[in-house]
């Protein structure tokens, strides 16, 4: 084959690529943001599967973090790429006061109505679909943790990691915020806390390499949200345990919101309708250890462990400003780089 | 028009390449002069703020610096781990010289986390290479071979090692043997005509190979982000930062700018060192 040829033939090829991303994506198809893992899968078989029985539309799974969830939709804010999503709270805030998402409504989304009044967020621009919340996560052979003091032991260093600043970092600065003030929003308090906490920390590290160490039995004890925790033990990390640290854990819910603009806000509203239901509420405690947001779900009684459960713990969760954070968000993460990441692991 | 009729690919894929990637850079880089409100927010006020505070920032030109400094350091051990394994493939025969490059190339088909997650068992402190170590006595605590420098170095050589391979490879192959017989016959021994005729001649691939490696490591945030552990920050990681974190694409602009120079940077070096090495080494 000639060069010129090779050169056609790849030539065509681009014009054809070029044509069928022109219009990729199918009429019926409703594209679903997700964070991935047993979340993804829990998803598929309890949400996704009886909304394509009853409609038989194609349903997609995009996975990501609520970060890179978000920051597809700022990129595409007209045509965004995903038609539902689940999102974190502090990511979301950001969503509502820039009136992204459309506002639901009980009469599009009947099983909304069963949903706790402390479920809705933004003025109705979000749902929480369960909760979970930050906590501290620990291996039961080599401690027993039932506060956030430990961290500030120096008796401890190198047996915890902090969250990093872009993970579930500033859920501890609010922790330790509570823990040494009294007061989640004393922002300077928390700082000055972190700053004793950082030098004794292995590292600051996401999620899945954090269980990996736990795995190795390289750290005792970290911050980490309790449904991970509950899907370690589930899977065979038997000394794995979540705390319930008497200072508060940190509120997480797991909001589902439609972005405004969605390609088909009709299947959108089934899915959150389904989302909502009892069984998939059920299927979600189950399987991630995630508190059910709507009325009438009965939480098997050795998975409340894992989940902030009834009145007393609800009260107490704690609860950042996140519009307020949100604001110095910038600066907060400036600093952290700046004043914290050079402390991790200097005791 | 005849000569249009046999490139009109070309053509095409050049304005594939534009529309596909020039405009969206362009695009994104014009960001860079918006004004940052907060997470995701932006006007288009015009400002320069954000390229003054890339270029001025204490702490953006420490995170630069140290980029640079792991940028040319892990160029510099592909080179040196990287040249011999290329000439070997170049001038060997036979199934084992297949076998390298296989084993060469198949890391390159592998996804980059897989390998990342891969160096994390190997290198942290109860991983293979501390146990074997402490098994057979030659330290008595686990190397701090994770979440610093160190670890970042590591995983990013091996990760790029492959791409200096094969493009030093390409060009020890293309250099004419005869012109080291002839060395060979006027009484140079193996040293003096490596020194004096393949290095010279073979010095276009390495700095082809070191560029891409170099522009590569810079821009790599995940090895940096998992074999850092959170403590190093390279100009990669702080905009993938800045755009999934602090939503703040107004910096993340200015700054993956400074990103995209420093890469062409690298690049412009290569052509620079290949123009003042003159005709005759060019010709390799």
């Amino acid at each position: 084959m000639t060069i010129f040829r090779f050169l056609n033939l790849l030539g065509l090829a681009a014009v054809l690529g070029l044509a069928l991303s022109v219009n990729a994506r199918a009429a019926e198809e409703l594209i679903v943001g997700s964070w991935g893992g047993v979340w993804d899968d829990t998803v598929r078989d309890n949400i996704v599967k009886p909304l394509v029985e009853e409609t038989g539309a194609e349903v997609s799974i995009l996975s990501g973090n609520s970060s890179e969830q978000f920051a597809r939709l700022l990129a595409s804010p007209d045509a965004p790429p995903v038609d539902v999503l689940f999102l974190d709270l502090d990511i979301a805030v950001s969503g509502f006061a820039q009136d992204m998402f459309e506002v639901l409504d009980a009469e599009k989304v009947p099983n909304l109505a069963s949903a706790y009044p402390a479920s809705i967020y933004g003025g109705g621009q979000a749902v929480a679909q369960s909760f979970g919340a930050i906590t501290i996560v620990y291996d039961s052979n080599k401690i027993d943790v039932d506060s956030w003091q430990p961290f500030f032991d120096e008796a401890n260093t190198g047996n915890y990691s902090l969250s990093p600043a872009d993970g579930w970092g500033f859920y501890v600065l609010a922790a330790l915020a509570r823990t040494t003030s009294g007061d989640e929003n004393d922002l300077e308090a928390g700082w000055d806390a972190l700053a004793q906490v950082a030098p004794g920390a292995a590292t600051a590290i996401g999620d899945y390499a954090l269980r990996q160490m736990f795995e190795r039995e390289e750290v005792s004890f970290a911050p980490m949200y309790g449904g991970e925790a509950y899907v370690m033990y589930t899977s065979g990390l038997e000394s794995i345990r979540a705390a319930k640290p008497k200072e508060g854990m940190i509120a997480v819910p797991n909001m589902l919101v439609i972005p405004r603009n969605a390609s088909n806000p009709e299947l959108a509203r089934r899915f959150v309708h389904y989302a909502l239901s009892p069984e998939s509420q059920l299927a979600f405690t189950n399987a991630y250890g995630a508190a059910p947001s709507v009325k009438g779900v009965d939480v098997p009684e050795e998975i409340i462990p894992w989940m902030p459960y009834g009145d007393e713990e609800f009260a107490a969760l704690i609860r950042p400003d996140w519009a307020s954070m949100n604001e110095q968000r910038d600066a907060m993460i400036d600093r952290w780089n700046r004043e914290i990441v050079p402390l991790i692991g200097t005791r | 028009m005849r000569d249009f009729a046999r490139t009109w690919p070309l053509w095409l894929i050049a304005a594939v390449f534009l529309v596909h990637f020039v405009v969206p850079v362009a695009l994104f880089m014009t960001l860079g002069f918006a004004t940052y409100v907060q997470p995701g927010i932006w006007t288009t006020d015009l400002t320069f703020a954000n390229y003054q505070r890339a270029l001025t920032d204490e702490y953006a030109l420490g995170v630069l610096l140290v980029t640079l400094k792991i940028g040319a350091i892990v160029t510099g051990l592909c080179v040196l781990l990287g040249y011999p394994v290329a000439y070997y493939i170049a001038r060997e025969r036979g199934r084992t010289r297949h076998l390298v490059l296989i084993i060469v190339t198949a890391s390159l088909f592998t996804n980059l986390i897989v390998r990342t997650y891969g160096w994390m068992v190997f290198l942290t402190p109860r991983g293979l290479l501390n146990n074997v170590l402490l098994d057979v006595g030659l330290i008595e605590r686990p190397l701090k071979l994770m979440f610093n420098e160190a670890g970042v170095i590591i995983g990013m050589t091996q990760i790029n090692l492959p791409v200096l391979v094969l493009v030093a490879a390409v060009a020890i192959q293309g250099i004419d043997r005869v012109l080291e017989q002839a060395a060979a016959v006027a009484g140079a021994g193996p040293l003096r005509i490596f020194t004096k005729v393949t290095w010279p001649l073979s010095l276009v691939g390495v700095l082809s190979g070191s560029a891409l490696v170099f522009a590569l490591t810079i821009s790599n945030f995940i090895t940096a982000d998992f074999l850092g552990g959170g403590r190093v920050m390279i100009l990669g990681t702080m905009v993938r930062q800045l755009m999934t974190r602090s939503l703040n694409y107004p910096y993340a602009a200015a700054l993956s700018g400074l990103l995209l120079l420093l890469a062409l940077a690298a690049m412009l070096c290569v052509v620079f060192v290949y123009r003042s090495l003159g005709p005759s080494r060019r010709a390799a």
